[in-house]
Parts: C-alpha cells; sequence; structure tokens
C-alpha cells in the first residue's frame, strides 16, 4: 500500500461531506426538481437513506482485506481480470465525476461572475489548483477540509436561512410529485447522488482508525442526504416548481437576494468566492482518490507521479461538452442516474465475490482492525503478505 | 488539545479567512474592464416601440460628476454631487435595444443596480412575455428589483419627470413608493421580479404589479427666510437632483433654489392601484381601495387604513388602522365544485373620528366591529368577483393551498384552476376584535 499519512473521522467525513455536498451549489436541485417536480426533497432524502445501506458492503469488503488498498482488495476478492477490470472502471467513473465537477464549477463561474472569461481558462486554473493540493496528500487535504469547514457552514446558513422569507412550504404540494411509485423509484435511482461515497473504501487504509470507518460513511451520509434535503425544500419554497427548473444554478440564484441593507447588496461574489474553495476540495478529493486507486491497480509505489496527467486528462474532458446543458444532461441523465451502479454495485460485487470464492486477507476477522497507522507501518503485515 | 490553543486556532483562521476576503475590497476592474468604463442604471422603462414589435429601452443614470456630461447623445442634470442622466434607445428587442444604449452613453451599462423596472401600460396590455425572457435569464438584473406598471402614460414619461422631493435619487424615490405604502397604508403592495417571475411560469397563478401614475406636483414649501438664493445644488436640489433625457427633454431642477415654481415637466408619482394580468397581459387595473382588499384576500396586508361609515357610527367617518392577525384560506373540492373559504381575523385601532357624535361607547362597539367586519366581507366579496369577471382567474393565489388537494403534480397541471376558480364559491368571513382608541375615549366637540 502507498504510504500516504492518514485522516481522523471527523475529517474522513467531512472530506466525503464536501465531495457529495457541494454539488449542492451546482445544477443538482434544478435537475432533481426537474425530474421528481415536488417530491425533489423526498427523493433525495429517501436516496440518502437507501444509500446508508448501500455503502456497506464497501466498507465490508475492506475489512475482508485489512491492510490492503481498495483496488487490491478487487485483486484478491474476484481474481485478477475482474479486479483490474473493477479498477479501471473506478478509475474511469472518478475521472468522470471530476471533470463533470470541474466543468460545472467553472461554468458557474464564468456565468455569475467573470462572463467574458473562456471557460478554458477557469477549468485550467482550476485544474492547477486541484492537482497542487492532490499533489500535497491526504493530510493535507483533511486539514484544508477542516479549515474550510466554518466558512462554508456559515455562507450555505447565511444562504439557506438569509431569505427565508421567501420560502412557501405550500410550494412543495402536491407532495407526490410524479406519484407515490415514481418517488419510490427514483429514490432507488438518486442513490447515485452519493456516488462519492466511493471515497470511502478508497479512504479506508488512510484512516487513522479504520473500525470508526462505518461511523465515517454514516455521518457523511446524513450530513450529506441533510444537506441536499434542505436546499431542495429551500429552493423549491422559494422558487416554486416551474421555476425552478429552470435555473441553471438555483442556489446562487438565491444567494443574488442577499443584501443587508442597501450597502452591501451584493453578497453572492462572497458566497461564491468561498463556494469556489469548496469545490475545489471536491475535486481534488476525487483527483487524490484516482490517483491513488490507479496507482494501486497498477502497483505503482508512488501516486504522485500520475496527479499530473490525471489533472491533465480531467481537464481535457471537461473541456469536451459544449456548454453547461450538454453537461447537465451528461451528469443527471447518466452519472447521478446510474452511478450507483458502480459506486455501490461494484462493491457489493467484489464482496460478494470474495464470500463466493471464500477470499479473504490474512488475519481478516470479523472484528475491524484497530489502526490503520499502525498497518502501514514500512512494508510490513497484511499488505505484505497480500502483494 | 488546551481550550487556548483552539482559540489560538480558531483566530488563525478567521485572520486567514479575512485576509482572503479582503482583496474583494482592492479590486481595479471588473471582467477585463476598468471601472469607470462603466455607467450603472439605477432604474429602468420598458415600453412599445414607435416601430411594430420593438421594443423602446429607457434607463435612468445616477453618476458622479466626473462621469456625465461628455457622452453624446445625453444631457447631464444640475451640478449636484450627483447628476441624473436618462438614455433611450429602440430595438426589435430587450436585448438588442439595451445594447444601442451603449451608442449614447459610450459606456459599458450594468444593470445591477436597477432598484426598479416600470412597464408601458401599452407593452404591459400587449402583452410582457416579449421582455420577460431576457429579464429574467439576465445575470445582471436582480431577481429583487422591484417592478411596476406606469398607469396611463409611458414608463419613459414617470422615469423622466416623476420626482420626489425629499429623495434625491428617482430610483430611490419611485422603487420605494409602493414598499412604504405598503408598509403604512395598504394601498399598494411591493412586487419583485422574482414574484413576477413565479406568477407568469406557475400554473394557476396571475401577476399583479403596483400601478404607477404621474400626478401634478406641488411646489416644495419653502422654508423661512430662504425664500430666494442657495445653490440647493450639493444634494441635488429639492427636486432632486434635475433630469435631462435624450430625447431633448429640458433639463429642469437641480441646483435650483428651493422655493421656486416646479418645471412644468417634473411632476411627483402617484400611486394608483394595482395592474392585474391574465397570463402575460394586462386585462385589469384595481383602484387603491380595491387594492386593499386584494391585500386582505391574499394576505400580503401588513397595515391597512380604511375610512367607512354608517348607521352603528352614526354617519359619522371613521378612519380605521387594521392590522391583520389571522388568515386562514381553506380550499375543498368535491367533484368539480371548489368551494374556497377565506377567513380573516384583523385588530382595530381608531384613528380619526370626524364628528362629535359617541359612537365607541360599550354598547355600540360590537356593532361598529360588524360593520366594519361587513365592510371589509364586502369589500374582498367585490374584489374577488372582478376577478372572476372582469380578469377571468385567480390572482389572489387561492392555487397555492388548492395544490394540497391534489396528490401528483400531473393531476394539479392537467386542472383547469382558473376556470374552476370562476365557478367556485367563495365565502368571506372576517372578524373585527379590539377597536384602541388611541390617547383619548371621547371625540373632541366643542361642548366638551
Amino acid at each position: 500500500m502507498i504510504r500516504q499519512g492518514h485522516i481522523d473521522q471527523a475529517e474522513a467525513i467531512l472530506v466525503i461531506w464536501f465531495a457529495i455536498g457541494a454539488k449542492a451549489v451546482l445544477n443538482l436541485p434544478a435537475a432533481v426538481t426537474a425530474h421528481a417536480l415536488t417530491a425533489g426533497w423526498m427523493v433525495v432524502l429517501g436516496g440518502g437513506l437507501l444509500s446508508l445501506a448501500a455503502f456497506l458492503p464497501g466498507v465490508l469488503l475492506m475489512r475482508r482485506f485489512p491492510g490492503l488498498p481498495y483496488a487490491r482488495a478487487g485483486d484478491e476478492a474476484g481474481g485478477l481480470v475482474p479486479g483490474k477490470i473493477a479498477g479501471v472502471v473506478t478509475a474511469a467513473f472518478l475521472i468522470l465525476l471530476s471533470s463533470l465537477t470541474l466543468r460545472q464549477s467553472a461554468e458557474a463561474f464564468v456565468t455569475t461572475l467573470l462572463p467574458t472569461t473562456p471557460v478554458v481558462v477557469i477549468i485550467l486554473v482550476f485544474a492547477l489548483t486541484i492537482g497542487y493540493s492532490a499533489y500535497a496528500g491526504i493530510e493535507a487535504l483533511g486539514r484544508l477540509v477542516v479549515f474550510f469547514v466554518p466558512w462554508v457552514v456559515a455562507i450555505l446558513g447565511l444562504v439557506l436561512l438569509g431569505e427565508v422569507g421567501m420560502v412557501d412550504l405550500r410550494h412543495l404540494f402536491p407532495l407526490w410529485g410524479r406519484g407515490p411509485t415514481a418517488v419510490a423509484a427514483d429514490m432507488a435511482t438518486s442513490t447515485s447522488l452519493y456516488s462519492e461515497m466511493l471515497l470511502l473504501p478508497i479512504l479506508y487504509p488512510y484512516l487513522r482508525r479504520r473500525r470508526q470507518a462505518v461511523r465515517v460513511g454514516v455521518w457523511a451520509i446524513l450530513l450529506s442526504t441533510a444537506l441536499l434535503s434542505v436546499v431542495q425544500v429551500v429552493i423549491v419554497g422559494a422558487f416554486d416548481v416551474s421555476n425552478t427548473d429552470r435555473l441553471v444554478f438555483p442556489l446562487i440564484s438565491l444567494a443574488r437576494f442577499i443584501s443587508f441593507g442597501r450597502l452591501f447588496s451584493r453578497v453572492e461574489a462572497l458566497v461564491i468566492l468561498v463556494w469556489i474553495f469548496a469545490a475545489a476540495i471536491q475535486a481534488t478529493a476525487l483527483l487524490w482518490a484516482v490517483a491513488t486507486n490507479l496507482a494501486e491497480c497498477l502497483r505503482l509505489p508512488d501516486h504522485r507521479p500520475l496527479i499530473t496527467p490525471l489533472a491533465a486528462v480531467i481537464a481535457a474532458a471537461a473541456t469536451v461538452p459544449a456548454g453547461m446543458r450538454e453537461v447537465a444532461a451528461i451528469d443527471f441523465e447518466y452519472v447521478h442516474r446510474w452511478g450507483a451502479i458502480v459506486a455501490f454495485g461494484l462493491p457489493l460485487a467484489l464482496w460478494f465475490l470474495a464470500m463466493v470464492r471464500g477470499k479473504r486477507g490474512p488475519g481478516a476477522s470479523d472484528q475491524a482492525d484497530e489502526s490503520g497507522a499502525s498497518a502501514q507501518t514500512g512494508e510490513g503485515g497484511a499488505g505484505k503478505e497480500a502483494r | 488539545m488546551k481550550w487556548n490553543e483552539r482559540v489560538r486556532q480558531l483566530a488563525g483562521v478567521l485572520v486567514v479567512g479575512a485576509l482572503v476576503v479582503a482583496p474583494l475590497s482592492l479590486t481595479g476592474c471588473w471582467d477585463l474592464h476598468e471601472i469607470d468604463e462603466y455607467v450603472h442604471a439605477s432604474a429602468m422603462a420598458l415600453d412599445k416601440g414607435l416601430l411594430p414589435g420593438s421594443i423602446r429601452v429607457t434607463v435612468i443614470f445616477e453618476e458622479q460628476p466626473l462621469q456625465t456630461g461628455s457622452s453624446p447623445g445625453t444631457s447631464p442634470g444640475g451640478a449636484g454631487s450627483s447628476s441624473l442622466v436618462t438614455a433611450t434607445a429602440e430595438g426589435p428587442s430587450l436585448y438588442v435595444a439595451a445594447e444601442r444604449l451603449k451608442d449614447v452613453t459610450n459606456r459599458m451599462i450594468t444593470f445591477s443596480h436597477v432598484r426598479l423596472i416600470v412597464l408601458g401600460e401599452d407593452l404591459a396590455r400587449e402583452g410582457i412575455s416579449r421582455v420577460f425572457d431576457a429579464l429574467s435569464r439576465s445575470r445582471d438584473i436582480r431577481r429583487s428589483v422591484g417592478m411596476a406598471v406606469a398607469d396611463g402614460v409611458t414608463g419613459q414619461e414617470v422615469l423622466e419627470t416623476a420626482r420626489g422631493n425629499i429623495e434625491v435619487s428617482p430610483s430611490t424615490y419611485l422603487g420605494g413608493l409602493s414598499e412604504t405604502h405598503q408598509v403604512v397604508t395598504g394601498r399598494s403592495i411591493n412586487v419583485k421580479l422574482h414574484e413576477v417571475d413565479i406568477a407568469f411560469n406557475q400554473p394557476g397563478e396571475e401577476i399583479v404589479i403596483p400601478l404607477i401614475g404621474l400626478a401634478p406636483k406641488p411646489p416644495a414649501p419653502t422654508p423661512p427666510g430662504k425664500a430666494t438664493g442657495g445653490s440647493g445644488g450639493g444634494s441635488g436640489g429639492g427636486s432632486g437632483g434635475g433630469s435631462g433625457s435624450a430625447g431633448g427633454q429640458a433639463a429642469t431642477g437641480g441646483g435650483e433654489a428651493q422655493g421656486q415654481t416646479v418645471a412644468a415637466t417634473e411632476k411627483r408619482a402617484a400611486v394608483n392601484g394595482l395592474a392585474v394580468f391574465r397570463s402575460e397581459k394586462m386585462v385589469a387595473k384595481l383602484t387603491p381601495e380595491q387594492t386593499l382588499a386584494y391585500q386582505l384576500a391574499t394576505g400580503k396586508a401588513n397595515r391597512i387604513l380604511i375610512d367607512f361609515g354608517g348607521l352603528a357610527t352614526a354617519y359619522a367617518g371613521m378612519v380605521v388602522q387594521l392590522d391583520p392577525v389571522h388568515r386562514d384560506v381553506r380550499v375543498t373540492r368535491n367533484g368539480s365544485q371548489v368551494d374556497i373559504a377565506l377567513e380573516l381575523r384583523l385588530q382595530a385601532t381608531l384613528l380619526e373620528l370626524t364628528s362629535p357624535v359617541q359612537v365607541i361607547d360599550p354598547p355600540n362597539l360590537v356593532h361598529v366591529r360588524a360593520l366594519l367586519a361587513a365592510e371589509i366581507e364586502r369589500r374582498v366579496r367585490d374584489v374577488i368577483s372582478l376577478a372572476k369577471t372582469e380578469v377571468g382567474g385567480d390572482f389572489f393565489g387561492f392555487s397555492i393551498p388548492a395544490r394540497r388537494t391534489f396528490k401528483t403534480w400531473a393531476d394539479w397541471a392537467g386542472y383547469d384552476w382558473h376556470t374552476h376558480f370562476r365557478a367556485a364559491n367563495v365565502s368571506v368571513k372576517a372578524v373585527v376584535t379590539g377597536l384602541r382608541t388611541g390617547l383619548i375615549f371621547q371625540p373632541l366637540g366643542p361642548s366638551q
């Protein structure tokens, strides 16, 4: 396993929360509303609650192969070829997530602040930023997240509560949107909104206390679900259904209402500034994950040489869609509808294969291994055995 | 970690964060343009153009002296600390017309500081969808900007001639007028672009926008000892800093001394009630009196003033302030029949009794309250009746509680609410509580 230091429980929760929650500022609320209408908040909430069960196989897989990273656990569980396929698919999926995030973030920046600046310039600046940040490693990312949490929470609170008088909860009726059956089906597919939970099995070896992995996952999902659901309620309450689905960035549109008297009337600039850092953290987490996972999959001794080419690939992929409309379509019609297959289905399949094939890492037990830090000391322990 | 270490850590976070934010205030340009390349529109009027299908855009700039006076096609206003400049342009669409404004300003125009958009009545009656897409789509125009319809005149006339006596800025004067009346008298409402946008797109809702007309302006009062002289320009003058227009109207006011006759081109704005739309077209006007009833029916009323009289008041006129305490709307559907029950509870305060007749004796109070409640019910029923007949649709927002009676959005979207509203049984019940009398019980009279 590549040695990269460790992050503790709170940092891991917040990294995943940023990765999932940052898209609340993007097109997601509008896309959910366009699909689920007034029941969007239920769909997001239900998807989150289902994700609480869906992420567990990933943790169980990692516990079966203590000391191994996710890519190598896949090799062990499914065999070399299926394991490599799983590793490549995971990497491709994370690259797709990263590039979509990057493009949407750049579009948000250009649309709201710098309309005459080419989007490619913003993408390149973003790519350089997240490349540098990912190069600094998971420990630096964890501390960065902790630093930004108060600011992001304050800004989110400002946006969500700043114009609470605009929010009319009666806009959430008719309650069932497209109907109870459709809501139930949408809840199942909307687990894909939490696809970034794929970070957890990749982060798993780097948790300071691995037995806290379940707690990390539960808290990350609960916080993300709360954020996405509240955003959905507030946005539809403020804009109603027929207006929300037309907005490109609903939360930024909401932020444009906020003013403190007539002196401070462009608060959204501050909102976007802080949120840009949140988006960068999200993209950094994804870039770090894809670099680490791919390096482990390819059995490289270090993930850092991959960061620059992967950042370039992500930036290039981000420029492929012709415009925001295409990005939103790819994001919601494909990634955030079927992404759960990769994010939750793949770990489930690998865990299932491991059980069927009776594969288990040396030293594995039903009890979680106590410390990620000790397992990484040198090339020791189960990791070396498995290699 | 010790407590003081945590505090130090938090302080570090705050300091670094503040340093990150601080450069925002140091920017010298914006989006590749220097700040002084911009002019900031503060109010906008949209009218039908002279050519068929064209839109006329009028904007008002309140610029510092350094930025005014040199641009072709504009005329600077008075020599105050700020000057007012209006510019007008036409085009086949709002965006094209706005672009053509640059020909007369020779500057980059930003609309992000616009406080009010005035729609000309002709345009409003023809339909606002032509201009509404650009308004909603613009990243420049804020959704919190106020909206108004010019009553019987063009929006351009309103912007060019309506000037307050106290407010130097016409956008502040005009933009705040409806808001002030909503809060103080209830004779108008403050409507934002955002609300119009929602009503424009949402099935079952209709647009309502305040009407602003023009009225002759009384001369500003002359302070003792200041009948002549004085520049008045330091604050733009009592008549609002003057105005000039690209259309060639004479610049007025501005630096002139207070107490002089107001120029004929300068008028005051008049709050004339509400313009009611059906779909995208203005179809009816509500008088200020009907506006009171509208506000009660919609729950937008903050405080309304009502003057009335009748048998219970011995035909003495009473001015009463009503503060809404509770409003409840229940919508029930029985087959195709819709029943709407509106219940209002209001707290009354007596402001004025224009007769020495004693009408507020405890035994009579119950009759006064009943009369007041009946008066309110009548007014609300009348305005609802107007909605059913003249407008042909629900502009009270009863559709919002009606949505609760539907299970799915498809059921609601497929339901023709306006048709059912027209046939709906609407019951109005008003309850007036209290009747605070102010600082005196008895009416003043010569014999007392």
